[in-house]
């Protein structure tokens, strides 16, 4: 080994990262982003919708002419090949990542990766004051062993303790995870979170490789509505072998195994007979936003009649525009007491349903789930108070190609038999004044 | 969000900010705005400003009462986007008689005890806007409509005050 970690790491100035994010813009683009919604009242995979669409900044982001200058000036210090290592200090735990650096022009993305890190789920659920993410570059050669492992491999803290590795090569162990639950018959909420996190680490990945204009364009791959998810596989199998990625592919399959395991149980009959089933209608009698559809009226008015939703707002999780009349019902993901309050009917031994018709509709729920999976080509678009853009209902809706909205704050104002249009590009939930001609 | 929650944040807005920008139209439907010194009724029911008699808002508020009064927070920088609350109250305006002249005097010169004189000028007027309903606006397009007790949607509420009076008469000098 050659010199010293003393002599070889050389700290990135810290008012460099703060001159980045002020002369290119990106501070004001990252305070619409994250101000738009409140980071701490985020489920997991709205955490992790978010840090995707953050981080995708700093990807799109370049340096100014000026700054990569001063950068080139601090790596130009390195006789080595660099790696470039971020210290993250969290509220609970820290964590050092080696992010390779293999050339100059390398370098530089290496760097950017790094000051991303301040968007990862982990900093995103951490105080802001809590926060603090050095860089340093270093020599390749000088890391010591345990470093030398841990090279090109992204960890993040999830709620509740659990920690996810962020790497191609880890889809493997989180869909492994994902056959367990099934195996050893967990509950289904673990199935939806081992193959949300599958989604995320690709997307992670493929916008680090693919750097595509929008950093969503990765669902194409799970759940294809055309023809370009085999252009987009395509163009990411190729580019990993150059990024030193050999498994871009296998990443892809395994994704979407998590995704097809995870309609497939969610839609089996099991559901209504697992344990789950009545955790949930437990928690149904319980509390939940939306649950005042499980009274014995399902048209009945809801909420408080002196406030009403007029615009409300949410992530765009499928594209297209459509106006419809709303029908609200309760977490459907493992519900079936909310099927009954949707007057779907009731759900006997045989799980059979005498359902009338949902046509024209727009589907307000907590989250999309199984319940309606076959009543999904009646709906016109799906809304979701706590679904994300990597969500199971957001693939369903892409799938179906039906407008979605997910994330949508206050969605409890919106009553059954409002008119609203649904935009799945902007975000957007409008109330729609005096119409009943839908 | 709760109605308690977003009355909140709507008082808030409206004792912190000084000015509002009232919206009125004339006889034939053309549009005019202008911005005036306002005080808001903590019930929220209503919104006072002072104007002079001959102004165009003060006439065109006799002729066709309905009007709308925006207020906001906004922020010369564009990273504080999100953070801006704007609302939009919408009801009737009418210019106060002798009887409720006084109490709404006195709330309004609590706020701008500078204006005494302006107040008090043979010339001004008090005018009221009996507010219906509220249109909360923040995070930049989430939109939530609050109605106020004097909501005409509220008005078989037996629990519900009257709804406001519907007056152009002139105050009283």
């Amino acid at each position: 080994m050659g010199a010293s970690r003393a002599d070889s790491a050389i700290a990135v100035p810290a008012e460099l990262f703060s001159e980045y994010l002020a002369t290119t813009g990106l501070a004001t683009q990252l305070a619409l982003t994250m101000e738009r919604r409140d980071a701490r009242r985020l489920s997991l995979e709205q955490l992790l919708d978010l840090s995707l669409e953050a981080e995708h900044l700093f990807t799109m982001t370049p340096f100014t002419e000026q700054l990569e200058d001063r950068l080139i000036a601090v790596l130009d210090a390195l006789d080595y090949e660099a790696v470039v290592r971020v210290r993250a200090a969290w509220a609970r735990w820290d964590t050092v990542e080696l992010i390779p650096a293999p050339r100059q022009t390398g370098a530089l993305e290496a760097v950017r990766m790094g000051w991303s890190r301040v968007c990862s789920p982990t900093a995103l659920q951490t105080p802001a004051a809590a926060v603090s993410i050095e860089l340093e570059l270093v020599n390749q050669r000088s890391l010591p062993p345990h470093e030398q492992e841990a090279l090109g491999r992204r960890w993040e803290q999830l709620p509740h303790g659990e920690r996810l590795e962020v790497a191609p090569s880890s889809l493997q162990s989180v869909i492994d995870r994902l056959a367990d639950t099934i195996a050893s018959g967990e509950s289904s909420s673990a199935l939806g979170r081992y193959a949300v996190f599958a989604r995320y680490a690709l997307g992670a990945t493929y916008n680090r490789v693919m750097r595509p204009r929008e950093p969503f364009e990765f669902v194409e791959l799970v759940a294809p509505t055309g023809e370009r998810a085999g252009e987009l596989r395509s163009a990411f199998s190729e580019f990993g072998p150059v990024l030193g990625m050999h498994d871009a592919e296998a990443a892809v399959d395994l994704a979407v195994r998590g995704y097809v395991l995870e309609q497939r149980l969610l839609s089996s009959t099991k559901l209504w007979n697992s344990a789950d089933t009545g955790e949930a209608i437990a928690a149904n009698e319980t509390g939940g936003s939306m649950r005042s559809v499980s009274g014995p009226t399902a048209d009945a008015p809801v909420g408080n009649p002196a406030v009403a939703a007029q615009q409300l707002t949410g992530a765009p999780a499928a594209p297209g525009r459509v106006t419809g009349i709303v029908r609200r019902a309760g977490d459907l993901a493992a519900d079936n007491t909310a099927a009954t309050a949707l007057g779907l009917g009731t759900a006997p031994a045989d799980g059979a349903f005498s359902a009338p018709s949902l046509r024209g509709t727009v589907l307000a729920c907590d989250r999309f789930g199984p319940v309606l999976l076959d009543r999904l080509p009646e709906v016109v678009a799906v809304v979701e108070r706590d679904g994300s853009r990597i969500g199971f209902g957001a693939l369903q809706a892409r799938t179906a190609r039906l407008p979605c909205v997910s994330g949508v704050s206050d969605l409890e104002l919106l009553n059954d038999g409002t008119v609203v249009s649904v935009d799945g590009d902007l975000g957007l939930v409008t109330v729609e004044h005096g119409r009943s001609d839908v | 969000m709760r109605e308690h929650d977003l009355k909140v944040s709507v008082k808030r807005l409206m004792a912190t900010q000084l000015y509002g920008v009232l919206a009125t139209q004339s006889d034939s439907g053309a549009p005019h705005t202008s911005i005036v010194a306002f005080v808001s009724a903590d019930d929220l029911n209503s919104i006072v400003f002072v104007t002079p008699r001959n102004t165009r808002k003060c006439k065109y508020i006799i002729a066709r009462p309905e009007v709308a009064f925006f207020v906001d927070d906004r922020r010369e920088r564009v990273e504080e986007l999100m953070q801006v609350v704007g609302v939009e109250a919408r009801g009737r305006g009418m210019l106060l008689d002798a009887d409720e002249y006084p109490l709404y005097r006195e709330l309004y010169l609590a706020k701008y005890p500078e204006m005494t004189e302006f107040v008090d000028a043979a010339g001004s007027a008090m005018v009221r806007i009996a507010v219906s309903h509220y249109d909360v606006v923040d995070h930049f397009q989430h939109v939530v409509l609050l109605q106020t007790d004097s909501s005409p949607e509220l008005s078989d509420d037996p629990q519900s005050p009257p709804a406001p009076r519907s007056s152009g008469a002139l105050c009283e000098d």
